[in-house]
């Protein structure tokens, strides 16, 4: 066994088993990853799209106000994606479940209620808490949660 | 039908409304314009699985980075 193996089989402690995914059904026809994020005020998680290219997480305005989150809306600020400029401000970190875990989670809220993801989980959120591994030649995702992290 | 075909139907029937879709992605379960309003459906029909999500109006954005 050699150096690398040692590390790896140490950093492979840190994870839960691996968890499966198929890519999900999407209104644009193309199958994508997305995951469940549960809310503790609302009966039913919403499908968030789990975005390897996302700095940070956003989250619908019309979510953050039933959530009832405290945003500070002089922090409005200008974000930049491939599909042009949008505006947003942070909020108040929430607690989320993914997949049977709890983690608290700061989402930049869109003010742009016609965005067409309710929620997406950037590199501050899930690839925190999470390895992840894209299949997309199968439609497939892995995902090993952190023991250590919530 | 498929749960591919169902979902891309969505966007037609649904748009700008709020909806709750069945876990396996082919049953509507409740939708509304309001989601406040969409929450009473859910409190009240409490169906025991569902997924929460928006389908965009007219203009829409799918990307972010």
């Amino acid at each position: 066994m050699n150096v690398s193996q040692l590390m790896s089989d140490e950093e492979d402690n840190k994870f839960f088993s691996k968890i499966t995914l198929d890519y999900s059904p999407t209104i644009f026809g193309e199958p994508m990853p997305l995951l469940k994020v549960g809310f503790k005020s609302l009966p039913q998680p919403l499908l968030a799209l789990v975005d390897s290219g996302a700095t940070s997480s956003m989250l619908n305005p019309t979510i953050a106000d039933a959530l009832k989150l405290k945003i500070n809306y002089n922090t409005k600020k200008l974000g930049t994606g491939a599909g042009g400029t949008f505006e947003y401000v942070h909020s108040e970190p929430v607690e989320v479940e993914i997949l049977g875990q709890k983690y608290m989670v700061g989402f930049n809220i869109m003010l742009d209620n016609n965005f067409a993801w309710t929620c997406i989980l950037g590199h501050n959120s899930i690839f925190k808490f999470a390895k992840i591994v894209f299949k997309s030649y199968k439609k497939q995702f892995d995902i090993f949660l952190r023991k250590d992290i919530n | 039908m498929t749960a591919k075909s169902f979902m891309k139907l969505l966007i037609n029937k649904y748009r700008g409304e709020w909806i709750s879709i069945s876990h396996d992605y082919k049953k509507v379960l409740a939708h509304s314009k309001d989601f406040n309003k969409l929450i009473e459906k859910i409190n009240k029909i409490k169906p025991e699985k569902g997924i929460i999500l928006r389908i965009p109006g007219e203009r829409f954005s799918a990307y972010v980075g």
